[in-house]
C-alpha cells in the first residue's frame, strides 16, 4: 500500500504518473506566492487567507468522491501547497525565501 | 456508500452520531443512552456488550473486559500497562510477541482475545445502535483516537473496525473533532482556541485556529495514559489503605469482586465531588466480615490527584510554545471530557490563562461524537453548505524519522506537520558494491533514537552494484490523513525501484485480520442465538399476559364456566412457574411451550368463549421486536 500511495511508485497508473510529472513540472516554474495565488507583497493575513482557500479547493478530504488521477492532483497539489505554505508562513524562512530570490 | 456514522471509541465510554439534514443527531442505544459503556462481557451462555456488560460487572468480574483503549497498541511489558494489570478483575497475558492479550472463560473455555478484538466488540455495538436508528446497514465510520495517539495506537484502531466488518474511513483526532462541534455553528470572526480534552483514560491538548469553517490544528500535545480512570485509582488505593488500616490482614486486592465494587464507589463518590464537598463510601460486604464506610471529601480528593492534576497543564504549555503563542492571545479554552467537570481542573486552567473563565458551552460527552459525524459528512461528499465549507487541516503529533549514524535521530516529518504529507529523503550507499540498505524508523521527540519508539526496520535492496556514494536512493515517507505511515523507496540513478520490507512488530498481519473477522462473524451467530431466544421467550412471555388479561375481563368472567378459570389459570401459573425458577432454554424450547397453551391447554378454553381475536393484540408488541431483529441481525 505504500506505493499506491506514492503516485511515483510502481503499483501507480499511467494516469497518475502523468500527473505526478506536470505536477513537478508546475512547482519548478512557479514561485512559493504563486503556489498560494499571492502577489509577493502580501501581507501576513492575506497569505493566511489564500492558503486557506487553496487547502479548501486541494485538500484530499474534498475529492473523495473524485477518481483516482485527480485524487492523485489534489494530494501532489496539496503536498506543494503545504510546501509552501511552511516556508511563507513564517517570517524568518519567508524573509529568506525572498532574499534568495530577488529580482528572479 | 451508505451511510457514514461518527463515533467515539473512548477509554470507559463510547457515543455514535450522525450528520443527517442539515444537523447531528446524537443516537441513544437500546437502553435509551446517549453513551455506551465500552464495556465486554462473556457470560455462560452469551456475550454482552454496553450497558448489559457494565451493570453484572461486580457479579462477573473476570470475564468482563473495559480499559482496552489502554492496552491497544501497546506492549506487554510497558510500564503503563503493568501498573494498570494491578487493578483489573480481567486477566491479561502476553502473546508469543509479547503483546498483550485478555483472557476470558467462554463456555467453560479459556480464550485469548487480542485489544483490538475487543474493541472492534464495542465497534459492532456502535455500528448495531446507528443502524437500529437508521433502519439501513451501517458499513462506513470515522471513528476518534486521542490526538496523542502513536502510529501503532491508530494502525490497531483501525485494525479493531477492519475485525468488525467496517471500513473506517478516517481515524480522526478527538480534540479536533470536539472543536467542530464548538466551531460549526459559531459564527465569530477568526479566533484561536484552546481545546482541553480529559476523558476517562486519555488527555489531549490541541491548539487551533477557526476561521470560517477552516480548522487548522496549529499545535496538539498530551498524554495517552492520564484520565478519569487515574484519578478513580488513587481513590480506590486510598480506600485499601484505610480498609487495611481498619482491618489488619484483610486485603481488598485479593479479590477481583472486591477491586470491582472498589472502583464503582470510587467512580461514584468522584462524580458527585465536582457538586459536593464531601461524599460518604459505603460498600457493605466489601469482604467477609468487611464493611467499609468512610467519608471522603473534595479537598482530599484534590490532595490525593494533585500531582495528576498538575501534569495536564504541561501539554498546555507545550503547545503554545509550538505553536509561538501567548496566553492571552487564545480567545476560548473549550473543555471536553467527562474529568473537565472537576472543579479542581477548571480553576486550575482559570488561574493559568489569567482569570479567563473555560468555556463550557459544548457538552463533554458528545461533542468528540459529534464532530467525528461532521467529518463522515464531509468525506461521504455530504451537500450542505456548512459541510462543503468546512476543512480540517490536522497535524502529526509526533516526530518521524530515521536513524542516522551514531544512532542520531533524524527527523524527516516533524511534529504539528500538517497531514497527509510525504516528505522525500535521499540516501546513498557507504560501501563499494552495496546492494542493499537497511534503516530503522522511530517515532519521538527524543534526540537520541534509542530513546524514541521504533516503529520499524526496512531493507532496500534490488538496486545495481554501484561504487559507494553513487547510488541515490529516494525514500518517501507518506502520512495519510487518519496520522498512519508507509514508507516507499526508489534508487534514482537506475532507475529500479526498491524493494521496501517493513517489519512492525505492532502490527496485525493481514492473515490476522482475517482470522479476527471471522471469529467475530462467529460471535454474530452466536448473538444471534441468544437474540432468538430472547424473542421466543418474550412471545411466550407475551402470550401469558394476554390470557391473564382476557381472565380479567369482567364480561368473560361472567360466562366463563369456573372449571374453565381454574384450569386455564393453573396452566398459565405452571407456565410462570417453570419461566421464573429455570435458567436460560433454547428458542425451541421457548416456543414448545407457547405451543402446548395455544393448541393443547388455555388456546381451546378461549376458543369455546369465541375471544381468541383478543389475544391478537399481544401481537403488536411481537412485530416490534420482530422488527428491531431484522435492524440487528
Amino acid at each position: 500500500s505504500a506505493a499506491a500511495l506514492n503516485p511515483a511508485g510502481s503499483q501507480a497508473g499511467a494516469g497518475l504518473k502523468e500527473a505526478w510529472r506536470l505536477l513537478q513540472l508546475l512547482q519548478k516554474r512557479s514561485s512559493l506566492y504563486e503556489v498560494l495565488g499571492c502577489e509577493p507583497n502580501a501581507t501576513a493575513e492575506q497569505l493566511r487567507k489564500a492558503y486557506h482557500k487553496a487547502a479548501l479547493k486541494w485538500h484530499p478530504d474534498k475529492h473523495t468522491q473524485a477518481d483516482a488521477a485527480q485524487q492523485a492532483e489534489a494530494h501532489a497539489r496539496f503536498t506543494e501547497l503545504q510546501a509552501a505554505w511552511a516556508v511563507l508562513s513564517d517570517e524568518t524562512t519567508r524573509a529568506e525565501y525572498d532574499a534568495d530570490h530577488k529580482g528572479g | 456508500m451508505g451511510p457514514v456514522v461518527g463515533v467515539d471509541l473512548g477509554t470507559t465510554y463510547s457515543c455514535v452520531a450522525i450528520f443527517q439534514n442539515g444537523a447531528v443527531e446524537i443516537i441513544a442505544n437500546d437502553q435509551g443512552n446517549r453513551v455506551t459503556p465500552s464495556y465486554v462481557a462473556f457470560t455462560d451462555s452469551e456475550r454482552l456488550v454496553g450497558d448489559a456488560a457494565k451493570t453484572q460487572a461486580a457479579l462477573n468480574p473476570a470475564n468482563t473486559i473495559y480499559d482496552t483503549k489502554r492496552l491497544i497498541g501497546r506492549q506487554f511489558t510497558d510500564p503503563l500497562v503493568q501498573k494498570d494489570m494491578k487493578l483489573w478483575p480481567f486477566k491479561v497475558v502476553p502473546d508469543s510477541s509479547g503483546k498483550p492479550l485478555i483472557q476470558v472463560t467462554v463456555d467453560g473455555a479459556k480464550k485469548s482475545l487480542t485489544p483490538q478484538e475487543v474493541s472492534s466488540m464495542v465497534l459492532g455495538k456502535m455500528r448495531d445502535t446507528a443502524e437500529a436508528y437508521l433502519g439501513k446497514e451501517v458499513k462506513n465510520m470515522v471513528v476518534t483516537v486521542p490526538a496523542y495517539f502513536n502510529d501503532a495506537q491508530r494502525q490497531a484502531t483501525k485494525d479493531a473496525g477492519a475485525i468488525a466488518g467496517l471500513n473506517v474511513l478516517r481515524i480522526l483526532n478527538e480534540p479536533t473533532a470536539a472543536a467542530i462541534a464548538f466551531g460549526l455553528d459559531r459564527s465569530h470572526a477568526a479566533e484561536t482556541v484552546l481545546v482541553f480534552d480529559l476523558g476517562g483514560g486519555t488527555f489531549d491538548v490541541s491548539l487551533l485556529s477557526i476561521d470560517s469553517g477552516v480548522f487548522e490544528v496549529l499545535a496538539t500535545a498530551g498524554d495517552t495514559h492520564l484520565g478519569g480512570e487515574d484519578l478513580d485509582a488513587r481513590l480506590i488505593q486510598h480506600l485499601i489503605g484505610i480498609v487495611k488500616k481498619k482491618y489488619p490482614g484483610k486485603d481488598p486486592t485479593t479479590s477481583p469482586a472486591a477491586v470491582q465494587k472498589l472502583r464503582r464507589e470510587a467512580e461514584r463518590a468522584k462524580r458527585a465531588l465536582s457538586t459536593k464537598t464531601e461524599v460518604r463510601v459505603e460498600i457493605e460486604g466489601l469482604l467477609p466480615g468487611v464493611d467499609l464506610s468512610e467519608m471522603v471529601t473534595r479537598a482530599k480528593f484534590e490532595e490525593l490527584c494533585a500531582d495528576l492534576f498538575r501534569q495536564t497543564l504541561l501539554p498546555v504549555e507545550k503547545v503554545l510554545e509550538d505553536a509561538a503563542i501567548s496566553k492571552s492571545d487564545v480567545s476560548e479554552v473549550v473543555l471536553v471530557g467527562g474529568s473537565t467537570r472537576i472543579p479542581k481542573v477548571r480553576s486550575m486552567l482559570k488561574r493559568f490563562f489569567n482569570g479567563k473563565e473555560p468555556n463550557t458551552s459544548i457538552n463533554p460527552d458528545e461533542a468528540v461524537a459529534f464532530g467525528a459525524a461532521v467529518q463522515a459528512g464531509v468525506l461521504s461528499g455530504e451537500r450542505d453548505k456548512k459541510i462543503q465549507d468546512l476543512l480540517l487541516l490536522d497535524v502529526a503529533p509526533l516526530t518521524l524519522g530515521i536513524e542516522t549514524t551514531g544512532g542520531v535521530m533524524a527527523a524527516i516529518i516533524p511534529r504539528n506537520t500538517v497531514i497527509p504529507t510525504s516528505k522525500t529523503k535521499r540516501y546513498t550507499t557507504a560501501e563499494d558494491g552495496q546492494v542493499a540498505v537497511t534503516n530503522k524508523v522511530f517515532e519521538g521527540e527524543r534526540p537520541l533514537s534509542q530513546d524514541n519508539r521504533l516503529l520499524g526496520t526496512f531493507e532496500l535492496s534490488g538496486f545495481p552494484a554501484m561504487p559507494r556514494g553513487e547510488a541515490q536512493i529516494d525514500v518517501t515517507f507518506d502520512l495519510d490523513a487518519n496520522g498512519i505511515l508507509s514508507v516507499s523507496a526508489r534508487e534514482v540513478t537506475s532507475g529500479t525501484e526498491a524493494k521496501i520490507t517493513i517489519q512492525n512488530a505492532d502490527r496485525l498481519s493481514p492473515e490476522d485480520v482475517e482470522r479476527m473477522v471471522n471469529e467475530a462473524a462467529s460471535y454474530k451467530d452466536a448473538d444471534a442465538q441468544a437474540l432468538g431466544r430472547v424473542e421466543a421467550r418474550v412471545r411466550l412471555e407475551q402470550y401469558v399476559h394476554a390470557c391473564r388479561k382476557l381472565l380479567k375481563d369482567v364480561e368473560l368472567r361472567n360466562r366463563m364456566l369456573e372449571e374453565d378459570v381454574l384450569s386455564a389459570t393453573s396452566d398459565l401459573d405452571t407456565v410462570d412457574a417453570w419461566l421464573d425458577d429455570s435458567g436460560d432454554h433454547s428458542a425451541a424450547e421457548y416456543d414448545e411451550r407457547l405451543a402446548e397453551l395455544r393448541d393443547n391447554s388455555v388456546g381451546p378454553v378461549f376458543e369455546r368463549y369465541d375471544v381468541v381475536g383478543q389475544l391478537h393484540r399481544a401481537r403488536v408488541g411481537l412485530l416490534r421486536v420482530a422488527a428491531w431483529r431484522t435492524v440487528c441481525a
